[in-house]
């Protein structure tokens, strides 16, 4: 028997309508390819903080940024008279970088003094080596700290304790994270999650140079 | 030179944290208990260091922590630690620290701390170190805060009433914010 003219219609016009819902789904499945899962630490893309600084380290060498290419690279501020927090962060980090595994020593951590005229660079090189031997002290010479400290948008604030002109340094707690080609991808809070950081770390390190 | 030190003292701090016992570092007197006290290993030069306790009031009555002193150190201050808007702060507590009635206070990283300052010598591994502390009603109570190791990765599990423990207890804690 054959079919109604408008019969044929429908059934062309269903079997179109199918096809499209196919292409469709093909399309969902294939151009929108998973996008790779979000970081844990706060993402961020196109920040140049501290892109041509060059801060002596604790042997006296100006290291620069680009200097730790090939590397993870973590920025972080401190003082050796800060009791509390710097060594807990330091502790933490080392943890972190632990975490990592196989790739840890692509992942190298830096910390800048807030203090450099109290943190001359033995006490500085001995406090971050104690923590971990590949931790890198920096320390900025006192007139140039303003400008290191505005490199990277912080805040150090000197605050007067005690009675004998002794004092503590305010300091941004934010740690920077660079992949390996020195550009600046995340930023983390010292209260970090020390297993999800070392899984953003790990992640980065296995990222080309 | 002070790169073998480093790596001298955490061989050694590595393997006293292994004998190290979690001991109950407190002396009971008049009601107010000192628990689980510790400290970190210094390096050399390194001028100051964190205390941390957990101080129990088994009284019925509030007390005040208003002074601490050592032998190892020239001052030790009770300190606050905050932090604002990604700035980390530390504040000494002019007026002590309130101990409530049938409470405890616990004294931790990126909290309230003991500071040591002007150590006489750096802290090591193993060790311990000597605190007087003065309560406004229970007056004087020594404790003796172990020193950890820095950087042994048992660090954390080494002290299983520690509270303050940052490997094992953050896993609740965001980072996503700035």
């Amino acid at each position: 028997m054959m079919r109604s003219p408008s019969h044929r219609v429908a059934a062309v016009r269903s079997a179109a309508l199918m096809l499209a819902a196919s292409a469709l789904a093909a399309l969902a499945l294939t151009a929108c390819a998973p996008p790779p899962p979000p970081f844990n630490a706060t993402e961020v893309k196109g920040i140049d903080y501290g892109r041509g600084l060059g801060i002596a380290d604790t042997e006296g060498r100006i290291r620069r940024l680009e200097d730790f290419k090939g590397e993870v690279t973590l920025v972080f501020f401190g003082f050796t008279r800060c009791p509390d927090v710097c060594p807990t962060t330091l502790l933490r980090l080392r943890q972190a970088r632990t975490a990592v595994g196989p790739d840890a020593d692509k992942v190298r951590v830096l910390l800048v003094s807030v203090d450099p005229e109290r943190d001359t660079p033995a006490v500085l090189g001995a406090y971050v080596k104690n923590f971990d031997p590949s931790f890198v002290g920096l320390r900025p010479e006192p007139a140039d700290l303003p400008k290191v400290i505005k490199a990277f948008h912080a805040i150090a604030e000197k605050v007067p304790v005690g009675d004998a002109g002794d004092y503590t340094v305010d300091h941004s707690g934010t740690i920077y994270v660079y992949d390996r080609r020195n550009r600046m991808r995340l930023i983390a809070r010292p209260d970090f999650d020390i297993t999800k950081f070392a899984d953003d770390l790990r992640r980065l390190a296995q990222e080309k140079s | 030179m002070s790169f073998r030190l480093a790596f001298t003292s955490l061989a050694l701090v590595t393997a006293s944290a292994l004998v190290l016992a979690p001991t109950a570092a407190g002396q009971p007197a008049a009601g107010i208990s000192i628990e689980n006290a510790w400290t970190r290993a210094t390096a050399p030069g390194q001028a100051v260091a964190g205390g941390f306790m957990t101080v129990v009031n088994a009284t019925a009555a509030e007390d005040r922590l208003m002074r601490a002193s050592s032998p190892a150190a020239k001052e030790v201050q009770i300190h606050n630690t905050t932090m604002d808007d990604g700035v980390m702060r530390m504040r000494p507590m002019a007026d002590g620290v309130a101990i409530p009635a049938g409470g405890r206070v616990e004294f931790k990283p990126r909290a309230l701390h003991l500071m040591f300052m002007g150590l006489q010598a750096p802290l090591a591994a193993g060790t311990t170190v000597p605190v007087t502390l003065e309560f406004a009603r229970a007056g004087k109570v020594s404790a003796t805060f172990r020193v950890d190791a820095v950087a042994a990765p048992a660090a954390a599990p080494a002290a299983p009433a520690k509270p303050a423990a940052p490997a094992t207890h953050d896993h609740h804690s965001m980072n996503h914010e700035q």
